[in-house]
């Protein structure tokens, strides 16, 4: 008896590390999945060790080296304040991880949470939470982002709820559709009659099954997010002066595209490798949760 | 008589990403002018590949790599033709015409159905506008469309199934083929449905000559209406003759363990169903030598040395795809005779009221507009009473929209019943809330229909097997609902090691196997059984029903049987109600409601239900049903069946009959039998 339950434990832990694996094989088998990987692991060291990695403090000004053209000194030159383009884009990378993983997670915790409950209790509590969330859709982002920016504040964290908010209706919407009709299917009825509790049903039953459009979804908000952010920062009511993140830089770059083009060019290509990263990663994942996908045999 | 369409020898390959998969391995089908052929086979055999092949229907992944195809015996191989040339079309809807089973999609829903009629004889047989409008209607006529003139001119979803399906027909035939194919053209449909179909099918045969070609998996009903049988299996045909020869003598084993695994009306009470064990080999793997011989209990080990067996004639046109002649089949079928004896599981039935439902109602409003306004309600189930023993099983039959599901749903407290009581072992639980229902849950469950989607596809086995235990906390320590999940799967005949594995890695009959190990995980008395073995192919449902004759013997549990198939309802149950538009028909013990049905609905109902034995079928009467089963939005005022009804009287149509002992406990809601 012992010796059996001793066993089965032991054949639990290799079953649940051969599930790691496969998940993590699935995940992997296309190339372009690992290269995104890779690259998404730089962008995050860069960020983590910013201040490691360039001898330069990214706000100060010096007006004498403005518009200097890249050197061994400043390998990708310096703006119009002669500040070092390459600092800068480092100590961005970090604002703008932070803002647009952020923004993302807090959307879509609220989002999901929201959708699962409009689906699955219907009636008044969908009404209720489809109303307010269309009443958000209908005014337009950035206006939304500016008043709450006036009303909140404008730090880091604040902008990432902040750019959170307009986006949660888009989630609400897109799990609301899938739960709506996973709830009727055999199996939730099946928990249900078990004497389930809502919390349980929606958590295990129907989330799982409604999760996947929603992660491809995240992965492209975080790249909208970063561009939200650097729109408002044009605007002026974003990130403050000087710190900087890749939004405030192509904003301030696009006043020079003729003459200095490679000041805006620079942190745009950042945004869209990043965004990419983040794109092919997320299929990765999501082929990786669907078992069918995973070939567990 | 002449050959009409000659498919000889066909293959056809399917191409998936990457690999070829050999669908057909080489099919030989004749069809006689005039004549109905049945093509019967489990789900996969490789039936419908063989008609679409020969009209050159597959999609563009498959392709027919050899072999003919034959109109007339005229020396041409139709297959010769290109997929879309002027040639194929002519034959494919001129010649050979061929109806689907789901009808909806088969109709084009956004063009009146006569001007689709219309279109297809202008299309074949060249008449004008007004000719062919004419003609359009004489079809309608034909396949019995009451007012066709005045329906000429509505659209595919007016109609009811049923309908559909003889407007599809009356489509096709309106281009005067000379082959029809009916491809499980009436496997969506009730049985009474069906039976007014197939009857109609087989008058029309008659009547314009047409060879139809029943493509089906119920051998019921090639049994009734086919003349001569192909029986296919794995790509292969493995037997064929005439109806009778195949029912009365068949020779290939796969034959043989269908009809041994199938129920019938007429079976006596302790009839042994005798599945076929294991599943067909996938198109992959499938062997050189007989495809069959995993499966077969007559195999000799030779049969896997020697190369696929080729269909022999063993008689007047029978033909039998097996290395093993008549006398050994004989000898071998004595030994398994012997060796296997199985009785049924004694049943152990006590006078304990597990279950007992008073006057139950649901009603179910009805939603119109923008607004979502209450415009009205239905009433769609009313009195219902009944109530189930301990250890018995309670069959419930009726046509779709009956209201069963409803019935099942308020008993399990899924829905609230408007009035009525719900009693479990004597407490009402009717108007309970859902923290109140939650000890009670634990003494009832529910097996599903669909065995794929009542499974959590994000889930493993062993998960959704404890799902409830977890639920309801029912174990102390992980050791202990390890074992009991364990325990669960051994009950239902799996292995305990396949608890890491996913939904889809099983097949509907081991998936349906874990619906029954999770209903059972909480020990419950009564089970809900809503049609459990309806999705699943012929061999296995055996093994289903067997499982659950099993464990009712062992764990004394009560079954609510939901089916429509009366002659799988009948072998399982002890009693069987009969429910028609949200009311009780009839309740009575199994075999006397079969052998002497009082109420003319379950009359009707018996009787458009195929036999599976051609001999009996000879002569058997059909009461044939008026009309259709109206919706329970417009329910007759007083009996609910009053409309269809020969025997109905003023009486029946003002006033519902209640449901009275017709002695024995033989139950009926019918004023035929109240004064008596």
């Amino acid at each position: 008896m012992n010796n059996t339950s001793v066993s089965n434990t032991y054949d639990k832990k290799l079953a649940r590390r051969e599930r790691v694996r496969k998940f993590l094989r699935t995940m992997f088998g296309r190339k372009v999945v690992i290269a995104a990987a890779v690259m998404l692991f730089i962008f995050i060291f860069i960020a983590v060790f910013a201040s490691v990695l360039t001898p330069y403090d990214p706000n100060i000004t010096s007006p004498y080296q403005a518009f200097e053209a890249p050197s061994s000194a400043h390998w990708l030159g310096c703006d119009e304040f002669g500040r070092d383009v390459l600092t800068r884009l480092f100590y961005g990378a970090r604002v703008s991880l932070i803002v647009g993983v952020l923004a993302v997670i807090i959307a879509c915790v609220i989002g999901v949470f929201l959708g699962l409950c409009a689906a699955y209790f219907g009636g008044v509590v969908d009404v209720i939470i489809m109303r307010c969330s269309e009443a958000l859709m209908s005014i337009p982002r950035i206006m939304v982002s500016i008043a709450l920016i006036v009303i909140i504040g404008s730090s880091i964290t604040d902008l990432a709820i902040i750019l959170a908010i307009p986006t949660i209706p888009g989630y609400i919407r897109m799990i609301r559709g899938q739960a709506l009709s996973l709830k009727n299917s055999d199996y939730v009825k099946a928990a249900e009659m078990q004497g389930a509790n809502s919390l349980y049903v929606m958590l295990t039953q129907i989330l799982p099954n409604a999760i996947s459009p929603i992660i491809v979804m995240m992965t492209q908000q975080v790249g909208t997010t970063i561009l939200m952010e650097s729109g408002l920062s044009y605007v002026g009511i974003g990130i403050k002066i000087p710190i900087a993140s890749w939004g405030t830089m192509i904003s301030n770059g696009k006043n020079y595209l003729i003459t200095q083009p490679m000041l805006a060019i620079i942190p745009g290509i950042c945004v869209a490798l990043l965004v990419i990263c983040l794109n092919v990663l997320g299929d990765g994942v999501r082929d990786a949760m669907d078992p069918r996908l995973r070939g567990e045999a | 008589m002449s050959l009409l369409l000659d498919i000889n020898n066909i293959e056809t390959c399917f191409r998936t990403e990457d690999r070829v998969l050999k669908i057909l391995d080489g099919v030989t089908i004749q069809v006689k002018k005039g004549e109905i052929v049945g093509l019967v086979g489990e789900s996969g055999s490789g039936k419908s590949v063989t008609m679409m092949s020969s009209i050159q229907l597959l999609s563009n992944s498959g392709k027919v790599t050899s072999g003919r195809v034959e109109l007339d015996e005229n020396g041409k191989n139709i297959l010769e033709y290109k997929k879309n040339s002027d040639d194929m079309r002519k034959i494919r809807g001129g010649r050979i015409g061929m109806i689907f089973q789901e009808p909806m999609t088969s109709l084009n829903p956004v063009m009146p159905i006569g001007r689709q009629i219309q279109e297809t004889i202008m299309e074949h047989i060249g008449l004008n506008k007004e000719e062919a409008k004419a003609r359009a209607i004489e079809m309608m006529k034909l396949v019995n469309i009451p007012d066709a003139e005045e329906r000429y001119d509505n659209y595919a979803q007016q109609f009811s199934g049923g309908m559909r399906q003889r407007i599809m027909i009356a489509m096709v035939l309106a281009a005067e083929p000379d082959v029809l194919i009916a491809d499980e053209a009436t496997t969506a449909l009730d049985v009474t449905t069906q039976a007014q179909l197939l009857e109609m099918i087989k008058e029309l045969s008659v009547k314009t000559g047409v060879a139809v070609v029943l493509v089906t998996h119920n051998l019921g009903i090639v049994a009734r209406y086919a003349d001569r049988i192909y029986v296919m299996y794995s790509g292969n045909v493995v037997e064929t003759a005439d109806t009778l020869t195949i029912f009365k003598d068949p020779q290939h084993p796969y034959t043989r363990g269908l009809l041994n695994a199938i129920p019938r009306l007429t079976d006596p009470e302790d009839r042994v169903l005798t599945p076929i064990d294991g599943l067909p080999p996938t198109p992959l793997a499938r062997p050189t030598y007989c495809p069959f011989y995993e499966r077969c209990n007559y195999c000799v080990p030779d049969c896997a040395e020697k190369p696929k067996p080729q269909l022999a004639e063993i008689g007047q046109g029978h033909f039998v795809a097996c290395h093993l002649g008549r006398a050994e089949k004989d000898e071998k079928a004595k030994e398994i005779a012997l060796k296997e004896g199985r009785s049924r599981p004694e049943k152990h039935i006590s006078d304990e009221i597990c279950l007992n439902v008073e006057n139950v109602k649901k009603s179910f409003d009805i939603y119109k507009g923008l607004m979502q306004r209450k415009v009205g309600s239905f009433n769609a189930i009313e009195d219902i009473s009944f109530n189930v023993r301990r250890g018995e099983t309670l069959g419930i039959v009726g046509e779709s929209g009956c209201g069963k599901t409803t019935l099942a749903r308020c008993i399990l407290r899924m829905y609230k019943p408007d009035g009525g009581k719900i009693e479990l072992f004597g407490k009402d639980i009717a108007s309970l809330g859902r923290s109140e229902m939650k000890p009670f849950r634990s003494q009832m469950s529910m097996v599903f229909q669909d065995p794929f989607s009542s499974l959590n596809p994000r889930m493993t086995a062993g998960d959704i097997v404890g799902q409830p235990l977890r639920i309801q906390k029912m174990t102390s320590s992980r050791a202990e609902y390890e074992k009991r999940v364990d325990e669960l799967f051994r009950t239902v005949g799996m292995d305990p090691n396949q608890k890491d594995r996913y939904p889809h890695e099983f097949s509907g009959g081991q998936r349906q196997r874990l619906g029954i190990a999770r209903a059972l995980a909480l020990k419950p008395n009564l089970l809900i059984l809503d049609e459990p073995i309806s999705a699943l192919d012929v061999s296995i449902q055996a093994q289903v029903i067997n499982l659950l004759e099993e464990l009712q013997s062992s764990m004394g549990l009560a079954y609510l049987f939901i089916a429509h198939d009366l002659a799988v309802v009948k072998h399982i149950s002890d009693r069987i109600l009969v429910m028609y538009l949200g009311r009780v028909m009839e309740i009575a013990d199994s075999s006397e409601l079969y052998e002497n049905p009082l109420h003319p609905y379950t009359k009707a109902l018996l009787s458009s239900v195929p036999l599976v034995d051609p001999e009996k079928e000879i002569g058997r009467e059909y009461i044939p049903m008026k009309g259709e089963v109206p919706s329970v939005m417009n329910r007759p005022k007083g009996c609910p069946f009053s409309d269809r009804c020969d025997h109905a009287t003023e009486k029946c149509r003002s006033t519902i009959p209640e449901l009275k002992d017709a002695g024995n406990g033989h139950m009926v809601s019918c004023f035929l039998y109240y004064e008596r």
